[in-house]
């Protein structure tokens, strides 16, 4: 089997293992989502400017640049960042990594980005899942939360938003995926074999990974509007 | 089905045990509370304060660019703020404390099971319930229920530092509409947040780390199914106290309690 191919392979089977597994979390999760927002959005936005039909695009450009890709990432460091972190720091510590060394198989190849472009890919998918369920949720509900007709709700859905703000979460979807699967990696492959290093490993991989997922919304918000507007 | 049925049976027979040794008097146990409390606060203090600064600073990057197509400033302190006490401060704080206390106290009992340690302690006549358990619920509830009050305050000062050092707001002008836009219903609101996130945080890690496997490959497993239960648990709390909290308010309302 060929370099390419055994890659291409190794990198269906990642994205199988944790597109699926995410597939429906992260649905679900998009259905509570989207009625909170909504109804955050209608709290603000009546005190602030009596009128509502403001709400639907407001809530809209939110999802879309910020809760669509913050949620659905989040969600995946938890199911994914914490399985390759102990999958990692098993293959470790029965010295299966050094087998692989040992055959001179390339771990990159072979292990470590197969892992990382599918949760990059995955994240990306995801994220625009996330979105498309938290948009058709707050919308299902808006006219017992706003008191307007799906028509109107609809017509004035995208009112403030571009194809720049899909762009801009999709972007921060990808950086997401890619920073929590090599946060997951290179806390997994860190020395240590007892059963308490393998779950202090995946509590390390999940931690650190939503951290930077924080830290890097708060950068890449910034950069995107002025980069954007 | 079966693992449906057993895991019903499990859920409720450690539902119930738990309820009935938490509310006994085990005076002989506060110091193991006190001690699993601090060393918890002192394990997530500075994720949680670091996290919640840039929390709070997300939404102001966010919320300016929102509220600058009406030539509003003055209130995007208070809009900051308000959401963030409502809504986003304790849910992804939240989210990094799952992962924090409750996935690490699910490792750390986990491994005790993995290793016989709550065997050793029924074979010498021991409750594993009682010496393991309890405290460390009532710690993890009381640790993430202040981490997460704590937190609310941090994003408000991290709002405030990021609206001053990139848009050039003075305090004053930050907190300028407090008063107009935050009642103290958000602030409960917040707090009942909190309190119902503690609690389902304390309470789905001790269930998944006891009823764990007992493998290395268990200690791996109950992590992972503790963190995505967390959040998932989260999320759906999040809705349900939302949607209660805004019914209790306006049953309050109704009858006159709150104007």
């Amino acid at each position: 089997m060929t370099g390419r191919w055994r890659f291409s392979r190794l990198l269906l089977e990642q994205l199988y293992l944790h597109g699926i597994r995410g597939l429906w979390v992260v649905l679900l999760a998009a259905i509570f989502t989207g009625q909170v927002i909504i109804a955050e959005y209608a709290y603000h936005i009546r005190y602030i400017m009596h009128e509502l039909t403001f709400v639907p695009p407001f809530a809209t450009s939110m999802i879309l640049t910020q809760f669509g890709p913050l949620l659905a990432c989040m969600l995946m460091v938890s199911l994914s960042g914490a399985a390759i972190a102990s999958e990692t720091g098993l293959m470790r510590s029965t010295e299966q990594w050094d087998a692989l060394k040992l055959e001179h198989i390339s771990l990159w190849s072979f292990y470590i980005w197969p892992r990382i472009v599918a949760c990059t890919c995955i994240c990306i998918a995801l994220t625009l899942l996330n979105m498309a369920g938290q948009i058709v949720s707050f919308v299902a509900i808006s006219p017992w939360e706003l008191g307007l007709s799906w028509a109107k709700v609809i017509d004035t859905l995208f009112d403030m938003c571009s194809l720049s703000d899909l762009i801009q979460g999709l972007c921060k979807g990808a950086f997401f995926g890619f920073s929590y699967s090599s946060i997951a990696i290179f806390i997994g492959a860190q020395p240590g074999h007892s059963s308490a290093d393998v779950g202090k490993r995946s509590t390390q991989a999940v931690v650190l990974g939503i951290f930077a997922i924080i830290v890097e919304d708060f950068l890449l918000s910034y950069i995107f509007i002025h980069l954007f507007n | 089905m079966i693992n449906l049925r057993q895991e019903t049976i499990q859920l409720k027979t450690f539902t119930l045990e738990l309820a009935s040794r938490l509310f006994r008097p085990h005076t002989q146990h506060w110091n193991m509370i006190i001690i699993g409390t601090l060393r918890m606060i002192r394990t997530c203090l500075v994720m949680v304060i670091l996290s919640s600064l840039f929390v709070g600073g997300i939404l102001v990057v966010v919320f300016q660019h929102h509220i600058s197509f009406f030539r509003a400033d003055s209130i995007l302190g208070a809009f900051a703020s308000s959401a963030l006490l409502r809504e986003v401060g304790p849910l992804l704080v939240g989210f990094l404390l799952s992962g924090q206390c409750g996935a690490y106290v699910a490792s750390e009992i986990a491994t005790m099971k993995a290793t016989d340690q709550l065997d050793t302690l029924s074979s010498l006549g021991l409750s594993d319930m009682d010496l393991v358990i309890v405290p460390r619920f009532v710690s993890i509830f009381m640790a993430t229920t202040f981490s997460l009050m704590l937190s609310l305050a941090g994003g408000i000062v991290g709002a405030y530092l990021v609206a001053a050092s990139l848009y050039d707001m003075s305090i004053y002008f930050f907190f300028s509409k407090f008063q107009w836009l935050i009642q103290w219903s958000s602030l409960w609101s917040g707090f009942y947040k909190c309190f119902a996130f503690g609690s389902a945080i304390a309470f789905i890690s001790c269930y998944t780390s006891y009823t764990a496997e007992k493998s290395v490959q268990g200690v791996s497993t109950a992590v992972q199914k503790t963190a995505i239960r967390n959040m998932m648990a989260l999320i759906i709390l999040d809705t349900f106290t939302t949607h209660t909290f805004r019914g209790l308010m306006f049953v309050l309302k109704y009858f006159g309690v709150l104007s």
